[in-house]
């Protein structure tokens, strides 16, 4: 069980004027090898909720359990968990600093004091993860790279840490469709090769729903839904109501079952929709 | 591309002219920079007051604006962007959305004729996103603002009257949204998508099915496949 969150708060300044209740008694499971979506407005609690996974935060109140390292309000041991929950923040291009990809990648696994030839090994595979190039990139600096490349350089520093579980907040945040499809690509194939536990926060429904086996809504600091995508969207007014919305997908296929056509309500997905409309449409001209 | 338009990045070749003013004019700049407003992606980084209708009133003030109609010009623009409600509220407590119609508003007090936002959107959740369209869509409707949108979620980019598409530093196609998004697989190509409705239009044609090509709304898939 690698996640296991009970009865969680998290106040922020608490006892003073602006004090405020980001999480509200929260209590979740995570399994070993899931792959969960995070979705909720802004200000609902997610990312208050994910600074816990890895100690950034702690807990006011309740209790964290990550990968069998307990956290409560008074706990110090924090630095085993930061390797084994590798965080990738918003923007994460913004936190490169070295003069070069190489450097950049290495500072994580220096810090753990990893051996010279391990840092090594370890640069070369995190780079292979994000499907770059090691004797091409690795010497040059980070700022003269692409947008999704600079990206992707983050990602494979958190990845030299080699952690047990990966959550990334909004990976694909004002990159191009392109650049979109590529890192959403890497992380399904990390998750799928080597069943990494990976929690994803995204605002787009799309990704969420192309990639996750389960959905977690955070909504006013509490769990709102938590289920497969197809349950999850089916709650497409209250969804809305959270300042959500469901996947384009899923709002034509409520309307063409509202026009009569007889396709399931849970597909959320342009491959799914084309086989649907496909199977009905041809079923009916058989008869 | 969207630099240049308001004389932040001046051509090295060639030229380009905004409302009759050429942007080499150095001394015509802020005669420019008045006409075309720019929003940028980021709310956090726009948003320089400590309350909303300060923020509203830093460009008019910097134009030389006299105070009282600085007062009208700052509750007319926060009007525009349906946020008056939080004239006097502190820019940090804003959603995103919010926030991103108070840097719109922002532009709007200095009485632009154009608007170009850079990927306004990209940083907001899906009722942000909805804010901030709807007042991109008020303002160029009602307000008879011209509007350039750079996005990157092409659904947003659908009520577009014309949409250009650049690759490498060139224009390769153009033209209304319904014309370029039929495109969909030279626009695969280059590495961009078409709203998800146009695609799965585009997949059951490459199936036989008899609809057209250029749906682009939920609405009009309904009408092609349940006539």
């Amino acid at each position: 069980m690698p996640i296991k969150i009970e009865n969680m708060s998290h106040v922020y300044m608490e006892g003073g004027p602006f004090e405020y209740k980001a999480l509200d008694g929260i209590s979740v499971e995570i399994h070993d090898g899931e792959f969960v979506g995070l979705i909720g407005h802004t200000g609902s609690g997610k990312s208050t909720l994910i600074q816990h996974l890895n100690g950034l935060l702690k807990p006011t109140s309740g209790t964290i359990e990550v990968n069998g390292i307990k956290i409560e309000h008074k706990s110090k041991q924090l630095k085993e968990l930061r390797q084994k929950v590798g965080l990738v923040f918003q923007y994460p291009e913004h936190q490169l600093f070295e003069d070069t990809v190489y450097l950049d990648i290495a500072f994580g696994p220096k810090n753990l004091g990893c051996s010279p030839s391990e840092i090594e090994l370890r640069v070369k595979e995190a780079m292979e993860l994000v499907g770059l190039d090691y004797e091409s990139i690795k010497d040059r600096s980070p700022f003269e790279l692409s947008g999704g490349q600079r990206r992707r350089v983050a990602i494979a520093g958190v990845l030299a840490m080699k952690p047990e579980i990966l959550v990334l907040d909004e990976p694909t945040a004002g990159l191009d469709p392109r650049g979109r499809d590529e890192i959403l690509g890497r992380i399904a194939e990390l998750h799928r090769k080597y069943n990494l536990t990976t929690i994803l926060v995204s605002h787009s429904m799309e990704d969420i729903a192309k990639l996750v086996d389960r959905i977690i809504v955070m909504n006013k600091g509490k769990i709102a839904l938590d289920g497969t995508p197809e349950e999850v969207f089916r709650h497409a007014q209250q969804l809305s109501e959270m300042g959500l919305a469901v996947p384009n997908i899923a709002h034509l296929i409520k309307k063409l079952r509202e026009a009569g056509l007889d396709v399931p309500d849970n597909i959320f997905t342009v491959e799914r929709a084309k086989e649907e409309i496909l199977r009905v449409l041809r079923g009916g001209s058989n008869d | 591309m969207a630099k240049h338009i308001n004389a932040i990045n001046i051509p090295e070749k060639g030229a380009v002219w905004v409302k009759g003013i050429d942007t080499r004019d150095e001394s015509r700049v802020w005669d420019i920079r008045q006409t075309a407003g720019m929003v940028f992606q980021n709310p956090d980084n726009q948003l320089v007051a400590t309350i909303v209708e300060e923020d509203v009133a830093f460009g008019p003030e910097n134009l030389g604006i006299p105070p009282n109609k600085i007062r009208k010009r700052v509750d007319e623009a926060l009007k525009k962007v349906r946020m008056e409600d939080f004239a006097e509220s502190a820019p940090h407590f804003l959603s995103g959305g919010q926030k991103q119609r108070v840097a719109i508003a922002g532009i709007i007090a200095m009485r632009p004729e154009i608007i170009i936002l850079d990927e306004p959107t990209a940083m907001l959740d899906p009722a942000g996103r909805q804010e901030v369209m709807d007042t991109i869509n008020y303002l160029n409707k009602e307000e008879g603002i011209t509007i350039i949108h750079i996005t990157h979620y092409m659904e947003e980019a659908i009520n577009a009257d014309r949409v250009i598409v650049m690759e490498a530093g060139k224009i390769v196609m153009e033209g209304k949204p319904r014309e370029i998004f039929a495109k969909v697989e030279e626009l695969k190509a280059l590495g961009l998508d078409v709203p998800q409705i146009t695609e799965l239009a585009y997949e059951l044609r490459k199936e036989g099915l008899d609809i057209p090509a250029d749906i682009l709304t939920a609405e009009e898939m309904v009408k092609a496949l349940c006539p």
